[in-house]
């Protein structure tokens, strides 16, 4: 066992890390305590200096604690060793803690470039390990990771978006993957809202030939995320809307003729008039609700009214439309 | 691209049509070719599935092979929207042309180019079901698992169903294809009971979509040299495409298709618009990323099919209803899988009500049905 200067510990030296984005106030708070419990391993690199192979998290904490010095061990290593010990400080993470999907991307990068372990090798064995499932599309999808940039990792380290999105991120351009982050995190979408945004977005941008960040930034877009009137709910539903009309124009065309006719029925509030469901067939749907029989009459009478005044003949003219 | 022929690179045989007559014809017409006996295309089919063989892979490879189901089937149809009534004989199956928007994708089992060489019992289970009334009038194709006439320069199927159809009073066959194999039909006796079909798009649509197939110029080419042969035509503008300038484009591919063949010989222009199960929509982004079909308007129609939101199609079927008839008022034209009401509106008038779709298909090619 050594005692270490921290400063001779290579700060920036990640051949062994795989921790990111780690929460050290725990760690912070339990060293200040009672010390440092369990010393860190380590590896010297040309005489002076030393690489960590694991206690990163020690390491960090020991430096905001501003300790000058931490207890190590080091692991003398010939040309053999680095994998074994990497796998070391994989299981002893594993054991305690569940990886988020950076550090997960981490390690899968490091098995394929730093020990060039054969791909199909790392789908049937390292895959499961990591709690991934077998298909070699994940192994291409999370090896890009760790090159995108800090705001999208730490996005998707802190689990604020979907894994589903991940085989997307490869495809978009790297101002296009913080762009569309920051409008996540903005607006606090969940993850079936994330998708659904995303292929609506997706499928504009490609259609238009144009960018993720040029639509993000649309007025109408950035107006409704900076209004401070609304709340997240209604800005949610209401980007939403603007998507769908890039995404569906005639549709929603039609749709905003049906809610004119509907308006102008002047129909009361227990009363709802329905479209078939996406326009296809020609049965609307009606549906009305009421309390006493005096409620009743009142919406039977209310009907006999619109049909009397011939206005129902509007809906059969939403078909003609060209 | 120009138009190349399918070359296998390998073919399979099953044992048990080895011996078969039309096995023997198509080997002695591709040789050279390594050839090699097999169990079942089922079984080679799992075996190229266990070694992740890609689709593209396994289309090189030829399959003459025994159809141990029937070859005659109903035409599935869809729920919700109108069916024709139509008959498919299922003689081969897959497609080298690779279409983008090609059902086929989602649908087969087997990998492989498959011809079912019994087809002896093809014709003897459609003499079954022919023979048992004078009605109903059959209408039947080749082209639901395949395009009809893609593998005629290997297997000359159409000197096999042309004569065997031409003797029919209650069937007329339509061979549907994109392809310009025509020279076999030409000097065959088809006695007025063959449709010769060509599905046609805009070449802007073609080169995106249709990359292995001939352009609109030698389709119609093609179509010409048949119509001159005295053959019935079909033409199906199935799928049409919404694009940017989907008007002038079909516009025009009308007014050359007039312009080709007399319209007297045409027994019918059918038109659809894309349409694709869902699921087929993540392989057509994986399989064709190049490819903009997947951006159109699609939403889920009754029969849960992605299709051209109403409205669209609508206008799409009305502008070409009006343009093929001021050509010649008298084509028939119908839609394929379309619902009642777009019917109505494209057509302006209750067509179906005159004429359920069946009759006004049958009328088109059945002489003494009119
Ligand atoms: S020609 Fe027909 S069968 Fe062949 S790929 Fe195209 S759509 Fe499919």
């Amino acid at each position: 066992m050594l005692t270490i200067p921290l400063n001779q510990i290579i700060d920036q030296d990640d051949f062994y890390r795989i921790t990111f984005l780690p929460d050290l106030r725990p760690l912070v708070e339990s060293m200040k305590r009672i010390g440092q419990s369990q010393p860190i391993l380590v590896q010297p690199v040309s005489g002076v200096f030393y690489r960590i192979v694991s206690g990163f998290k020690r390491f960090w904490a020991a430096k905001e604690l501003n300790w000058s010095d931490i207890r190590a061990e080091t692991a003398e290593v010939d040309s053999e060793q680095p994998f074994s010990l990497f796998q070391k400080s994989l299981f002893e993470n594993l054991a305690i803690r569940q990886l988020n999907w950076v550090e997960k991307a981490f390690v899968l990068q490091k098995l394929v470039q730093q020990f060039q372990i054969p791909r199909e090798k790392i789908i049937s064995e390292w895959l499961p390990i990591l709690n991934i499932g077998k298909n070699q599309k994940w192994l291409v999808w999370l090896s890009k990771i760790p090159d995108y940039e800090l705001i999208v990792k730490e996005a998707i380290a802190k689990d604020e978006i979907t894994f589903d999105l991940f085989e997307f991120f490869p495809a978009l351009s790297a101002d296009d993957r913080v762009a569309l982050v920051q409008f996540y995190r903005e607006l606090k979408l969940g993850k079936n809202r994330q998708k659904e945004f995303f292929y609506l977005l997706r499928d504009v941008m490609q259609r238009d030939n144009t960018s993720m960040t040029h639509l993000l930034e649309n007025q109408d877009v950035q107006q409704i995320v900076k209004a401070e009137d609304l709340a997240l709910g209604n800005k949610v539903q209401k980007i939403r809307g603007i998507l769908r009309r890039w995404r569906y124009s005639s549709m929603n065309e039609m749709e905003k003729r049906f809610r004119e006719i509907v308006h102008s029925l002047r129909l009361p509030p227990g009363i709802q008039l329905l479209p078939p469901q996406n326009f296809e067939g020609d049965k609307f749907r009606m549906t009305f609700t009421f309390r006493t029989p005096e409620d009743f009459s009142g919406v039977v009478a209310k009907l006999q009214e619109i049909t009397a005044s011939g206005d129902l003949t509007a809906l059969t003219s939403l078909w003609e439309a060209d | 691209m120009p138009y190349r022929k399918y070359i296998p690179e390998k073919i399979i045989v099953e044992k048990r049509v080895w011996e078969l007559p039309w096995t023997q014809e198509i080997l002695s017409r591709m040789k050279g070719l390594p050839v090699r006996k097999i169990s079942t295309i089922e079984e080679e089919a799992l075996a190229c599935q266990k070694a992740v063989i890609s689709p593209e892979e396994s289309l090189k490879t030829l399959a003459l092979a025994q159809q141990s189901g029937k070859f005659l089937k109903p035409c599935p149809g869809t729920s919700n929207y109108v069916c024709c009534g139509y008959y498919f004989l299922n003689i081969a199956t897959n497609c080298d042309v690779n279409c983008t928007y090609c059902i086929l994708q989602s649908y087969l089992n087997i990998p492989f180019m498959v011809v079912y060489t019994n087809i002896e019992d093809a014709f003897r289970e459609t003499d079954g079901v022919l023979g048992a009334h004078k009605f109903p009038l059959y209408r039947i194709g080749t082209g639901e698992l395949t395009d009809s006439l893609t593998l005629e320069h290997i297997t000359h199927m159409s000197e096999k169903l042309i004569p065997y159809f031409a003797q029919k009073k209650n069937a007329i066959l339509e061979l549907k294809t994109k392809t310009t194999q025509i020279e076999n039909l030409l000097h065959l006796e088809h006695n007025r009971k063959i449709v010769v079909s060509w599905s046609l798009n805009p070449d802007e649509i073609i080169r995106t979509e249709e990359k292995n197939a001939p352009s609109l110029k030698e389709r119609l080419d093609a179509a010409r040299k048949v119509d001159a042969a005295g053959y019935r035509l079909g033409f199906h503008f199935d799928p049409m495409i919404d694009y940017p300038n989907w008007e002038s484009g079909y516009k025009d591919v009308i007014g050359r298709l007039f312009a080709a063949v007399h319209s007297g010989n045409i027994a019918w222009i059918s038109l659809g618009a894309l349409r694709y199960p869902a699921q087929m929509d993540r392989l057509i982004r994986e399989r064709h990323p190049e490819s903009k079909i997947v951006l159109g308007e699609l939403l889920p129609g009754k029969d849960g099919k992605l299709r051209y939101f109403r409205m669209l199609r609508q206008r799409m079927f009305r502008k070409m209803v009006d343009w093929i008839h001021s050509h010649d008022p008298n084509v028939t034209v119908y839609f394929c899988m379309e619902s009642p009401e777009v019917w109505k509106y494209a057509f302006r008038e209750q067509v179906l009500q005159k004429c359920p779709l069946p009759g006004m298909l049958d009328r088109s090619v059945f002489e003494w049905a009119k």
